[in-house]
């Protein structure tokens, strides 16, 4: 029972509305009010909270806390515009009550029993539509909140609220609003508006006829809501939800990305190229060849008696120089042993110092191993010029022999 | 032999890097219509891909040890977060609205994300852009102001895919 007058409760949810949004939020929080939370808010706001309880606006638990009454939470949420969703059963549980309702009034003559029938409907389709209307408003809260992202969550976390949201609640509303499913709300409704259209024409009492009339009404007015509401499931909330969905992934991915740059393999493009199929001189230059292949002038070397016979430059041939001194290892005085080698080799030149370098050159390889004695030198002439250089002793290397050897 | 309609420019474009996008574009159409040969000429001539993508084709060769499309993502990947940030949908602006060069220059400037554009090639925010217009990834407009094209849904792909394999990874070590 009511201790207060309905006047005075009215008055303090006014006086006290910001006191009372906080009460709400603790009880939406913790799903109770505790009792140590419940003491404090009410110190720090001036509040008796005895009075709460005789105003029947919280109720007290066993273990000494405290929790919302239904009616006042539903009322404070209606007139503030904040309203908690819904579990999809507890929308599809109309599609039952209403079914069960409209089986009833088909069957039943009783004039009493039936008026009391269709105010039990009207009033169910009117929950129905307020639960419905509610539900969508509180997602598109919810969206339009995980969009601006004003509680600075994780995209990946973003992903799987708006996946949730989408799977949990839109595709299960969806279900419930579509007329073309038979085990729809709205087609159970469509059902209902055929009965009240017909009867508020014809039933024979004029009391069930106004009240079917109002019932038709009712439905009427409740199929354009419903209509209105899957409209903003559909075309506003799905797209919306959709792409933060999509965004989110994107973004998640970008900032993954952007976390190691060099990580990930990017898209492929193609790097400008210089050459061109096209060359507007390409004509010039084939031309240009052509005629220096097909015009090139014979050369006659004159080799007549009377004339010295023509000597081709000597080239010194490494490959087969390397060959021999492979050949010959090891070698014991290698700047010697060369020398006699190219006195040998180059029969029309002299073993001029050029020569004698590019043979040094080649022992100068990984594939050797050379050695010398400081105090053993050895005299190499040419024809101007002595060189006294150290008796190397040129071999293979310990890895390369043993490999050779095995 | 006789080669498709503006079968040299084709070639030229595409070599040069560009996306050929179909927004009124004859050339687009005259791929999409010819496309198996240009698929064999590309690749027998070149050793490219040509590829198509919903609304615009690109060359493609794995070969090319490009690394501009490393510093395109870095730059797309930046801009959207910012834009996301602002709160608003990133998605729709980059491929919808106009930007100006100084705004993009001092979004990129501002970010969080800056250093790494710092460590790539990415120099003066006005030459990036006209990079990205050679090729174009952008559209440059009178007035300092310049859109983005298509071809930026590559980017936008391409992100998606590193979440897969990012999420590919995670499932791997489970």
């Amino acid at each position: 029972m009511l201790i207060a007058e309905p006047k005075t409760v009215l008055n303090f949810l006014s006086d006290k509305f910001d006191f009372m949004l906080e009460l709400m939020a603790m009880n939406k929080n913790d799903a109770i009010i505790h009792d140590e939370k419940l003491k404090k808010l009410c110190q720090k706001e001036n509040v008796d909270w005895r009075k709460l309880i005789d105003y029947k606006i919280i109720r007290e638990l066993q273990q000494g806390d405290f929790e919302l009454r239904k009616p006042v939470e539903i009322f404070i949420n209606y007139i503030s515009e904040d309203y908690k969703l819904d579990l999809p059963e507890n929308i599809r549980k109309y599609y039952n009550s209403i079914e069960e309702i409209y089986e009833k009034l088909l069957a039943e003559d009783n004039l009493q029993s039936l008026q009391r029938l269709i105010s039990g409907m009207i009033d169910e389709v009117q929950h129905f539509i307020e639960t419905i209307e509610s539900n969508t408003h509180s997602l598109l809260n919810e969206s339009k909140e995980l969009k601006a992202n004003v509680r600075k969550i994780e995209y990946v976390e973003k992903i799987k609220k708006a996946t949730y949201f989408i799977d949990f609640y839109i595709v299960p509303l969806n279900k419930i609003l579509d007329a073309n499913h038979k085990g729809s709300v709205i087609y159970k409704l469509s059902l209902v508006r055929e009965q009240a259209n017909k009867e508020r024409i014809h039933h024979p009492d004029f009391a069930s006829r106004s009240l079917y009339e109002k019932l038709y009404n009712q439905v009427i007015s409740a199929n354009v809501e419903l209509v209105k509401n899957s409209k903003v499931l559909t075309k506003e909330l799905l797209p919306l939800l959709e792409r933060i969905k999509t965004e989110s992934q994107i973004l998640a991915g970008f900032m993954e990305f952007l976390k190691k740059p060099n990580y990930y393999d990017t898209p492929e493009l193609l790097k400008r190229t210089r050459h061109s199929t096209y060359d507007p001189d390409a004509y010039f230059a084939a031309k240009d060849i052509w005629d220096q292949l097909v015009k090139q002038e014979d050369v006659f070397v004159n080799t007549a008696d009377g004339q010295q016979e023509l000597e081709l430059p000597w080239v010194f041939d490494r490959v087969k120089f390397k060959k021999i001194i492979t050949q010959s290892l090891p070698i014991s005085n290698y700047f010697l042993w060369s020398n006699n080698l190219m006195k040998s080799e180059v029969t029309k030149q002299d073993f001029d110092f050029d020569k004698f370098f590019a043979m040094s050159a080649l022992i100068f390889d990984e594939d050797y191993e050379i050695k010398f004695d400081e105090k053993e030198r050895v005299e190499v002439k040419f024809k101007d010029l002595t060189l006294d250089v150290p008796c190397l002793t040129v071999d293979r290397k310990a890895k390369n022999k043993a490999t050779q050897e095995a | 032999m006789n080669y498709p309609t503006q079968h040299q420019q084709i070639v030229k474009e595409l070599l040069d890097g560009k996306f050929i996008l179909s927004q009124s574009n004859p050339l687009y159409e005259t791929i999409k219509t010819n496309l198996d040969f240009y698929k064999a000429f590309f690749h027998t001539s070149f050793g490219y891909d040509i590829l198509q993508k919903k609304t615009y084709f690109f060359l493609t060769s794995n070969e090319s040890n490009e690394k501009f499309s490393r510093d395109i993502t870095i730059f797309v990947g930046i801009i959207s977060y910012e834009l996301d940030n602002e709160g608003k949908n990133f998605q729709d602006l980059i491929r919808f609205s106009i930007f100006e060069y100084d705004q993009v220059d001092v979004m990129v400037r501002s970010s969080v994300y800056f250093n790494v554009l710092e460590s790539i090639d990415f120099g003066d925010t006005r030459r990036f852009l006209s990079r990205l217009s050679r090729i174009n990834i952008i559209e440059e407009l009178e007035g300092d102001k310049f859109r983005f094209t298509e071809a930026i849904d590559l980017f936008f792909d391409f992100a998606l895919t590193v979440l897969d394999q990012k999420k590919g990874k995670q499932m791997e070590k489970k």
